[in-house]
């Protein structure tokens, strides 16, 4: 059953990248396949006839690939490859998470974001999410804080094609706060980043980032002051203007693993 | 560009570096009721002329009724001086510059007013004459000076809208903040009341009393003692007891204080050494205290939206006194704002403000009987004539009034003086 079903796959995948039934053989590009029990083969895999396939190794060899027996695979137009099977995503689909946090002895930021999108380009990323947190401001001895979510529109634009990879972000959208004193309500949310992701031999993929985190929040409340005074009311309208380390974890997927995961 | 350590340890140091970066912007303001201190010079306060020409009745504060004698506090200046020898038509004909006060009583023919931190005694047998007999300087509180050599007897209000810098950490700076109105004489929460009259009978709304020889003050911490059996002394000073303290009232050698969340007894029967008896712990509340023998006192509890006692409770409380001090309710009637009060015989009437004027049947001292809500008049203290037993003196927002009281309890206005 299941060897029927990774020969769909491989028929679906085939047929994504245009071929026809015909004889012609033609060049998958360079790839990486993997083996049900564990094997990894690098090379350029051409089109066969039957079930066997050419594999080109850079050696000048050639092997021939079972495809009943290939397991998750990686190609060339849909990934940057490096060494030791480490690679970033070229054309496909992530869900970042990433926490940023940062503040001074006065006042903490800390925010979680969840985002989905594709690749619009090599390089530029886009999607939508959503995020949480929590920050707090210091006036005249009271502290106010607060507590929010937003949803965003996201971009990223990748500086180079390395393994190391250096980005530039932003999220742009509106902060609702839930929690805080006296009445308050939100309002936009702008979050640019400069960070650097890293490659690896799995779909996970670190990244780090320096950020700026803005969002602007409005209320009043009850309190005193530093003076002693009693019975003080503030108002506020504020940008919170912080700068944030992030931290963050990206799922990624190609096109192909995609179909040959879930279709 | 390869990953090397020393990229990721320099990304990692630039990342970290900047995370202490805050800079929120925006605007933020406080509004509040700002206290300015105000000074004088003690020398030109304590020099100015004791009698000085009748004046209007402005804000008043403390009034005293004797047969012939109205007094009536001018609050922050003096005292006018009245004759009410035809009770038809009171007439001012002085008034006595006291500055800065707000609290006097009256003790067989002498005033003992506060005038900033000083005690005065002052001769009124002849009220067209009147002399001052002792000014006990600094009695109420050390003074407090500025650079200028100016004591500090006050703060003006005024309520201002101030930016607030955000973040600042300059506000962690210790401030040495200090209510001076704790050790001075605070404004009273009865807006006018009665010290009392000239047959002896006391008003409830009082900070400052004379028993048996000696002279009880009490600011908001503070319950001081003076000797004035011979020449007028300071004894002595407690904190024990009772805080934030509003009324004060002497009977069977205790002394009654009652505070925005107590009423605490002291025992006087030493006189120059009052010695904590008991207490009743109260809601947050401006609350006289009438006490009527050694195991009964009555307590009104005002509240409402105002700074001085914000809440919503408002009673006439009975209370038992135990021999050892506790207290205890025994019996409670809700009210809409009650004031002062005080017992003609075997009524008592409270004043209740603007809502008018309650009188209840106290001829069991502890089981009251309301009778009658007399909406007609507007009532913050009341107190009985000294020599007409028919005739009520009524503190009210528009002025002092003198009501012939009928057989139906029925309030017959004779005089009024505006305020």
């Amino acid at each position: 059953m299941i060897k029927s079903f990774l020969l769909l796959s491989i028929a679906i995948f085939l047929a994504s990248m245009g071929f026809s039934q015909s004889n012609i053989v033609l060049d998958t590009g360079k790839m990486i396949l993997k083996y049900e029990d564990g094997s990894i083969f690098r090379g350029h895999l051409f089109r066969g006839d039957g079930l066997n396939w050419p594999m080109l190794l850079s050696t000048g060899d050639t092997i021939r690939i079972s495809v009943f027996k290939v397991e998750e695979y990686l190609l060339d137009d849909e990934v940057y490859f490096f060494r030791k099977d480490k690679y970033q995503l070229k054309k496909g689909y992530f869900a970042n998470f990433s926490w940023s946090f940062g503040g001074g002895y006065l006042n903490i930021t800390s925010q979680v974001d969840l985002t989905f999108g594709w690749t619009h380009s090599s390089r530029l990323f886009l999607g939508a999410g959503f995020g949480g947190g929590y920050s707090d401001m210091y006036l005249s001895s009271q502290w106010i804080d607060h507590e929010y979510w937003m949803p965003y529109l996201y971009g990223r634009y990748h500086l180079n094609d390395n393994r190391v990879r250096f980005f530039l972000e932003g999220k742009a959208g509106m902060a609702f706060l839930t929690s805080s004193s006296g009445t308050y309500s939100g309002g936009p949310y702008l979050h640019p980043a400069f960070g650097i992701s890293f490659a690896s031999n799995s779909r996970f993929k670190w990244h780090i980032a320096g950020s700026q985190f803005l969002v602007n929040v409005k209320g009043s409340f009850e309190g005193w002051d530093s003076m002693g005074n009693q019975n003080v009311t503030y108002k506020y309208n504020v940008w919170y203007n912080r700068t944030l380390f992030q931290i963050g974890l990206s799922y990624i997927i190609t096109k192909s693993q995609l179909r040959k995961n879930f279709f | 560009m390869k990953l090397t350590a020393k990229t990721i340890a320099a990304s990692t140091f630039i990342t970290v570096i900047l995370t202490a970066c805050t800079s929120d912007f925006g605007t933020a303001t406080k509004t509040y009721t700002k206290a300015t201190a105000v000074y004088v010079n003690l020398e030109e306060l304590r020099s100015a002329t004791l009698v000085a020409h009748a004046r209007d009745i402005v804000n008043p504060g403390k009034i005293f009724s004797s047969e012939k004698l109205l007094l009536i506090g001018e609050e922050g200046y003096g005292i006018h001086v009245i004759d009410n020898s035809d009770s038809q038509n009171p007439r001012i004909i002085s008034f006595l510059e006291i500055p800065h006060n707000r609290e006097f009583y009256v003790s067989d023919d002498y005033i003992y007013a506060e005038s900033a931190y000083d005690l005065l005694k002052i001769d009124v047998r002849d009220p067209r004459q009147p002399q001052l007999v002792i000014r006990l300087k600094n009695a109420i509180a050390e003074p407090m000076m500025n650079d200028k050599g100016e004591a500090i007897v006050g703060f003006e209000y005024k309520q201002v809208t101030e930016k607030v810098e955000i973040n600042d950490d300059s506000y962690f700076e210790e401030i040495v903040y200090f209510d001076f109105q704790n050790e001075l004489i605070p404004p009273s929460a009865v807006p006018a009341s009665f010290v009392g009259n000239s047959a002896g009978r006391i008003g409830v709304a009082n900070r400052i009393v004379e028993y048996k020889g000696y002279v009880y003050t009490i600011s908001q911490f503070k319950l001081s003692v003076f000797d004035d059996q011979d020449q007028l002394a300071f004894v002595t000073s407690t904190y024990e007891g009772a805080g934030d303290m509003e009324t004060i009232y002497p009977i069977d050698d205790r002394l009654y204080v009652g505070a925005s969340n107590s009423v605490t007894v002291f025992d006087i029967s030493t006189p120059d050494v009052p010695v904590y008896f008991g207490s009743f712990s109260h809601g947050l509340s401006c609350d006289p205290v009438l006490p009527i023998n050694e195991n009964t006192a009555y307590v009104t509890l005002r509240t409402g939206d105002f700074a001085e006692c914000p809440g919503n409770e408002n009673a006439l409380l009975v209370l038992d006194i135990d021999e050892s001090g506790g207290m205890s309710v025994v019996q409670e009637f809700e009210m809409n704002s009650p004031f002062g009060m005080t017992l003609i015989g075997d009524l008592l009437y409270v004043g209740e403000g603007e809502s008018g004027l309650m009188v209840y049947d106290a001829s069991d001292r502890r089981s009251l009987r309301r009778l009658k809500a007399d909406d007609s008049v507007e009532a913050y203290d009341v107190l009985p004539h000294p020599t007409n037993p028919n005739m009520l003196l009524i503190a009210s927002p528009e002025g002092l009034q003198q009501y012939r009281i009928d057989n139906q309890m029925e309030l017959l206005l004779i005089s009024q003086i505006d305020f």
